[in-house]
């Protein structure tokens, strides 16, 4: 054909919008073919039922809702005595002065499109529209309200959604902003919104009662609030011009847990004159001499003598702490007999632990010792953790100030934290050796390691709990009488560190072998592979495995309700319902706690996987 | 240029390489044995203060209390609770990792549905139960139930009973629900169902053989396959033949009674020498084979130390079970069934003196027809009428169940999406139809990917069941857990588990590992 | 032995499990020579210089560098890694680490000079090869040639007597190949002793004193470059020459 055919005459014409509207929505997504519109009408029946009985069994006025509510503080602390309760606000206090720090310093603010934010509103709105209408019974007051402002905030979704298709440039908002909105938003619920709330007169008698969300946490949550916004502020003043302070808030994360739980909680009753008497001498000899030996030892023309002396020196303060523990009570004349209480055994061997210590970091010496200045650094490591050991054992070995009902000053949501924090934290070093020793060169370390890791992992955590709860004491008694969180922490930490090993090991073996090469080929020790090659980078490549441990972890707490732990669930399921005035609420309890424990995982599943999708955009 | 070569001067000990690690491991290990024996020693100690010592007694002794459910209620010893446990734990096990399957598989499927409502439901189904603790789940569950009304006998017209569910479509007294649980109409195994299982097992290897049969057909080009169709027909065929002809089985007894006289009256010796030999026998082909690895044309490859270690360690641990065999008839006689473990007969020998009386020309159906019943003044549902599902048992098992299914419902979903598109494309060029592509490409793709976390899934299912212990239900924990308050024998207790839940979770690996290990070779 | 003999190997024999790697090795590598080494793969050349530095252990035989025998004698074996640097066909950076960290952490660590020592020498050496601005990068963020090129420079942060070179182009795109031949004729230049695993004929041509050729697990045949290219003796270096030339 010689003549070619024109189709259009203008080619700039402006694009054409693809095909949407809720008729077009509903024949893609509901209705696409004759199966899915039978699909969809069976499956809608079904929703809408079932939703509406739901509603019903919620809004029915004989749930006992109000058990909840009036125990609030039982289910987040236990029994925590009212005039320590500042203890309780402090605690929560530094936590959301290091989250509000925190989220300053690795700048999590960032920006959300308007479309994003209309399209959530009309969620929202449509979503409370349809629970209004779907709720059964007649035209009630709350039913109007509660439909109404649905419609109205979908509407304005709806209406800033179209608004937004006639713009060209997307306009953002700030999510600091929306943040800044949500928590007005609270301050506003906490001084309006009343639930019923259980007061205790001065004869003793109770009675329940609709209340501002319990009085007396008004105005700490309020604080808190503002704590939070100004901690923000202030770390956003001061990312700058503080080069290292992601570094110092790791730091102070790590810190922060022993501290709320041994001193700001527990409210230890330190004995002043033993500390000058007897901690700070220890500290100083010790700290010296070692001090000393290290100095010498991390010389770099130091000879191999060094590895034998520290080797030996390992070896001897083990044994020394093994006997002077199990064998020789200078109490008794039996070697296997055992009066001594938890604070005296702490007492003994306030000094003997800090040896094993200073020999471990002997060792260590060589790899990380070198020139004066390495070697001063060094020193002040090993300095600041014989502080932290011996703070530790005076903590644990001193009394408690406060005076409680029960056994343990943590109960309810408050230990649910506490073991799963607790048994995360210290699994993580054995775990990381485990992971070592299964992935080691050396057969019978790697034996050792697998057969505890298949083992553990193949019998249930509740039978561990059960083994912790009578054989710890059985393997121990005597010696320390060791109180029973401690022992469910025991035995969830050797539990956790199990798993944790083989998501390490997942790690170590995502390393290629050639970086174990190319350290071994600039002549470096086994150590420093270790601590500077291996390890961070296995660890950054386990990051959200290690977070679905902590999630699988932070469910599997509940489990210390079967030994009798006054945890969030035993105290929903066993204390709350026996109160004479909660008999029959049992149900709507363990709905509660299932809810607590649900917004907790949801939030935790969700801000891992934002974390995954941010480690993804790294340098790798 | 030509410098003799000599051997390689040995450096002093501590600086050599292959001499410290072994000097580390060698001292690594027995800091560990310290430790144990340091522990053990202690329990013991503080076990005496007590006035205990450990012992197996409680084994053989008659427990003292009742079990809530089982084959048997009654145990007569220590043992058989424990067995009861077990067999509860296996009866929630094997029902749940079948049930978990098939909702799990559902879910995920929806998961990927393009219509908006399913895919959402399965999604808000998901985060819901994948973000509530299991224990919470199933104690809601137990209360849930706790919670129906009772059932009531109407005493004035000759008990009549009421109940809730299900009276309308079915006939009245068929279904029951209360706060005990369930029950509904059941085939009860009789006598003969052991026959009628025999008859099954041959069932299932014709099965097999016509799967073959009709996939070779298929491979001539003679007839289309449908396998699955003629293999389930024909264990369809032998199941129905079967509840009439099941006493043909009866042919097997005396051959299992010859056995069981095999095993009771040949002397002991043999079988001490005859395991012992195996013993040294496994340990002879594990050295010979990995020798004949390291094995070149020119001789003997070097053997590093770790060679050496793994040939020492098969020779001692061989050397070590032939003497134990040798010099210890004890556990060998009751292997065998000579003697007893824990106070039991329970060796091959009465095993098959078992099966012999159970294959024994019993005539009759394998199966009788059932309609439960309430009987006691606490209108209790009667123990052998008609199928009775506990509280505990429904609590737990919807638990695990719904939990589980979440699992593997986004296993299954991750296992489809991992399969390339391209795949997909590959398949519609080739003219495939939608149904074949999904049979013959995507589905066997996905499985290989899907299998190891699911795998996983029926692991964690299986111990999971252990939380039964919050609804009281009588598995092997919560029995050892009363035992060992009973008996303050601890740590036997302790050691059954573990034992148990090793061997369960072992044998659930290998199943699992085997399955992968044979598709990855289908794939190569 | 002789006395400027930096490099002495004596009959050296590895096996991995039933196959043999190397088949007794015998060569002397005088200070400052460079070797090239050729030959198919799996023809072991990649393992024996791997067992100079004893990333891979000999089972037979004797290596002595600078006159310390490679034993099982841990002094032996750090003196001798500090002394010879290895370049990878890899690259092996340590990806969590800068390009500067890269250089420094191995003179800081095991060396034990100071920090502000180390990264002066390490500015120094990325000036030497090249890329001097790249310093605080990732290595994620560098082509393969930069990275070779950095990895070079790791190797000399050491400052190493020798340097091994295993295939230090192979994973390279053609265009970076230049760029890293370029640094190591530099350091050729400068005399260090290097052995260099290569299928880099040029190069070989142009710097190597020596060239060996290798297969299966034994040196086959060894010359200068004008007599190896021109007038190879030994039937399988003719063969394998005609199959690359």
């Amino acid at each position: 054909m010689a003549e070619g055919t024109v189709f259009v005459e203008t080619v700039e014409l402006a694009p054409e919008p693809p095909p949407s509207g809720p008729v077009q929505w509903i024949r893609e997504n509901l209705a696409y073919s004759v199966s899915s519109t039978i699909t969809t009408i069976v499956i809608g029946l079904v929703v809408f039922f079932g939703l509406r009985a739901l509603i019903a069994w919620f809004l029915n006025p004989f749930r006992k809702w109000s058990a909840a509510t009036a125990n609030a503080r039982l289910l987040m602390v236990q029994a925590y005595p009212d005039d320590q309760f500042i203890r309780v606000w402090i605690s929560v206090g530094i936590v959301v002065v290091l989250a509000g720090l925190s989220a300053a310093a690795w700048r999590v603010a960032g920006k959300v499109s308007v479309g994003q934010v209309a399209k959530g509103l009309l969620s929202v709105g449509s979503g409370a529209l349809v629970l209004a209408l779907l709720a059964p019974g007649g035209l009630t007051g709350g039913r109007v309200i509660f439909g109404s402002v649905g419609l109205v905030i979908a509407g304005i979704g709806y209406m800033w959604k179209r608004a937004r298709k006639s713009s060209v440039n997307e306009p953002v908002i700030s999510t600091v902003a929306l943040a800044g909105l949500a928590l007005v938003l609270i301050g506003v619920f906490l001084w309006t919104v009343k639930l019923p709330v259980q007061e205790v007169f001065a004869d003793g008698s109770k009675e329940v009662t609709n209340q501002l969300i319990a009085r007396s946490t008004k105005l700490p949550w309020t604080v808190q609030l503002l704590v939070l916004a100004v901690s923000y502020l202030v770390g956003v003043a001061i990312r700058d011009s503080i080069s290292s302070l992601r570094r110092i808030l790791v730091g102070l994360w790590a810190l922060s847990f022993p501290a709320i739980l041994m001193v700001v909680m527990r409210a230890p009753d330190i004995e002043w004159d033993t500390v000058l008497s007897v901690d700070l001498p220890i500290f100083l000899a010790i700290g010296a001499l070692v001090g000393v030996i290290l100095y010498v030892i991390g010389a770099p023309d130091a000879g191999e003598w060094k590895y034998i002396v520290s080797a030996i020196w390992l070896v001897l303060a083990v044994l020394w702490v093994l006997f002077s523990w199990y064998l020789f009570d200078p109490a008794s004349s039996s070697p296997f007999h055992f009066t001594s209480s938890a604070a005296d055994v702490l007492k003994r061997l306030e000094f003997k632990f800090p040896l094993i210590l200073g020999a471990l970091f002997a060792l260590a010496a060589p790899s990380f010792g070198g020139a004066r200045a390495a070697r001063l650094r060094y020193i002040g490591v090993w300095l600041g953790a014989l502080v932290l050991l011996i703070m530790s054992f005076r903590l644990g070995a001193a009394s408690s100030l406060l005076e409680l009902s029960g056994t343990a000053f943590v109960g309810g949501l408050s230990l649910t934290f506490t073991l799963a924090i607790a048994a995360i934290v210290l699994s993580f070093p054995l775990g990381v050796l485990l992971a070592l020793g299964r992935a080691s060169t050396m057969p019978i370390v790697r034996m050792i390691s697998t057969t505890y890791i298949e083992l553990v992992r193949s019998v249930p955590l509740i039978t561990w709990l059960y083994i912790g709860s009578n054989l710890l004491n059985l393997f121990l008694a005597g010696v320390v009488d060791i109180f029973s969180v401690v022992r469910a922490i025991t035995a969830m930490t050797l539990f956790s560190a199990a798993y944790l090993a083989e998501n390490v090991r997942g790690g170590l073996q995502s390393i290629p072998k050639g970086q174990y090469e190319a350290a071994d080929a600039v002549g470096m020790s086994v150590v420093q592979k270790t601590v500077l090659i291996t390890l961070p980078q296995a660890l950054k490549a386990v990051i959200p495995a290690l977070v679905g441990q902590v999630i699988s972890l932070f469910k599997d707490t509940s489990l210390v309700s079967i030994i009798g732990l006054f945890d969030l669930l035993y105290i929903a399921r066993n204390v709350i319902p026996g109160q004479s005035a909660n008999i029959g609420s049992i149900l709507e309890l363990t709905v509660v706690a299932a809810a607590i424990y649900w917004i907790f995982t949801f939030t935790f599943s969700r801000s891992s996987m934002r974390l995954e999708r941010r480690l993804g955009l790294g340098t790798r | 240029m030509t410098t003799a070569i000599q051997r390689p001067t040995r450096p002093p000990f501590y600086r050599d390489v292959t001499v410290l690690k072994w000097v580390f491991q060698i001292v690594f290990l027995i800091g560990i044995v310290t430790v144990f024996w340091l522990l053990g020693s202690f329990s013991i100690a503080n076990l005496a203060k007590q006035n205990l010592a450990v012992s197996w007694d409680f084994m053989a002794r008659p427990v003292g209390f009742q079990v809530a459910e089982g084959f048997t209620t009654l145990p007569e010893s220590g043992f058989q609770a424990l067995l009861v446990g077990i067999t509860n734990m296996l009866r929630v096990t094997i029902s749940g990792i079948l049930a978990a399957t098939i909702l799990g598989v559902i879910i995920g499927v929806s998961r990927l549905s393009h219509n908006w409502l399913v895919n959402k439901l399965a999604t808000v189904y998901i985060e819901t139960i994948r973000n509530i603790p299991l224990l919470v789940q199933i104690v809601f569950w137990g209360i849930v139930v706790s919670i129906i009304p009772d059932i009531v006998v109407d005493e004035t017209s000759d008990g009549s009973l009421k109940s809730l569910f299900g009276l309308r479509l079915l006939p009245e007294g068929w279904i029951f629900a209360s706060p005990k649980g369930f029950a509904m109409p059941w085939l009860v195994p009789t006598d003969g169902r052991w026959q009628w299982v025999g008859f099954m097992i041959v069932g299932a290897v014709a099965a097999l053989y016509a799967y073959r049969w009709r996939i070779r057909l298929q491979e001539a080009g003679t007839a289309e396959a449908r396998a699955f169709l003629w293999s389930g027909g024909v264990l369809v065929a032998f199941a129905i033949v079967g509840t009439f002809a099941h006493p043909v089985m009866g042919i097997f007894g005396p051959v299992f009674g010859f056995v069981a006289a095999f095993f009771q009256n040949t002397p002991i010796i043999i079988f001490q020498i005859v395991l012992a030999g195996l013993a040294v026998g496994g340990a002879y082909y594990i050295i010979k084979k990995r020798l004949d690895e390291l094995r070149t044309p020119a001789g003997l490859g070097k053997l590093t130390d770790d060679d050496w270690f793994r040939l020492a360690m098969a020779a001692v641990v061989a050397s070590g079970l032939a003497l134990f065999f040798l010099l210890q008839s004890g556990p060998v006689k009751a292997i065998v069934g000579q003697g007893t473990i824990f106070g039991q007969e329970i060796g091959l020998s009465q095993l098959f003196t078992g099966l012999e009386s159970r294959f024994s020309f019993v005539s009759g159906a394998p199966f009788d027809f059932s309609l439960p019943a309430i009987d006691g003044r606490f209108n209790n549902y009667a123990a052998d009428a008609g199928h009775v599902i506990t509280r505990a048992y429904f609590a737990l098992w919807i638990g695990v169940v719904l939990y589980t299914a979440a699992f593997i419902g986004e296993a299954v979903r991750a296992g489809v999406l991992a399969v390339p598109k391209g795949q997909t494309e590959a398949g519609f060029a080739v003219g495939l139809r939608r149904s074949q592509l999904l049979r013959m490409i995507v589905l066997p793709q996905a499985f290989r990917i899907i299998l190891p976390p699911v795998g996983n899934q029926y692991l964690n299912l299986a111990k999971n069941t252990s939380l039964g212990i919050a609804v009281a239900y009588p598995d092997i924990v919560q029995v050892g857990q009363t035992i060992f308050n009973q008996t303050g024998q601890t740590i036997p207790i302790v050691i059954s588990w573990m034992a148990w839940y090793s061997f369960v979770s072992l044998t659930l690996s290998a199943i699992v590992n085997r399955w992968n290990k044979k598709l990855k070779l289908v794939e190569r | 032995m002789t006395d400027q003999a930096i490099i002495d190997c004596r009959g050296v024999k590895k096996w991995f499990g039933d196959f043999q790697a190397l088949r007794g090795v015998d060569l002397e590598v005088t200070k400052g020579e460079v070797v090239v080494i050729i030959g198919p793969s799996g023809s072991g050349k990649s393992t024996f210089i791997r067992c100079i530095n004893r990333l891979e252990v000999h089972q037979e035989g004797q290596i002595f560098v600078d006159g310390i025998e490679l034993t099982n004698d841990v002094r032996n074996i750090e003196a001798i890694r500090k002394d010879v640097g290895m370049v990878f066909q890899s690259f092996n950076l340590f990806p969590h680490l800068t390009i500067m960290q890269n250089i420094t952490l191995a003179p800081i660590w095991v060396k034990k000079q100071s920090k502000s020592e180390a990264e002066a020498y390490g500015r120094e050496l990325l000036e030497r090869v090249g890329i001097p601005e790249q310093a605080d990068k990732y290595p994620g963020q560098l082509s393969g040639g930069q990275q070779q090129r950095v990895a070079i420079a790791r190797a000399l942060a050491m400052k190493p007597q020798i340097m091994l070179f295993d295939e230090p182009t192979s994973a390279l795109d053609p265009e970076m190949v230049k760029e890293v031949l370029d640094a190591m004729k530099e350091l050729a230049k400068e005399g260090m002793t290097m052995i260099v695993v290569t299928h880099e004929m040029g190069f070989a041509r142009e710097v190597a004193d020596r060239v060996l050729f290798f297969d299966y697990g034994q040196l086959v045949e060894a010359g200068t470059p004008e007599h190896f290219f021109t007038n190879p003796q030994h039937d399988r270096t003719k063969l394998f020459l005609s199959q690359i030339l």
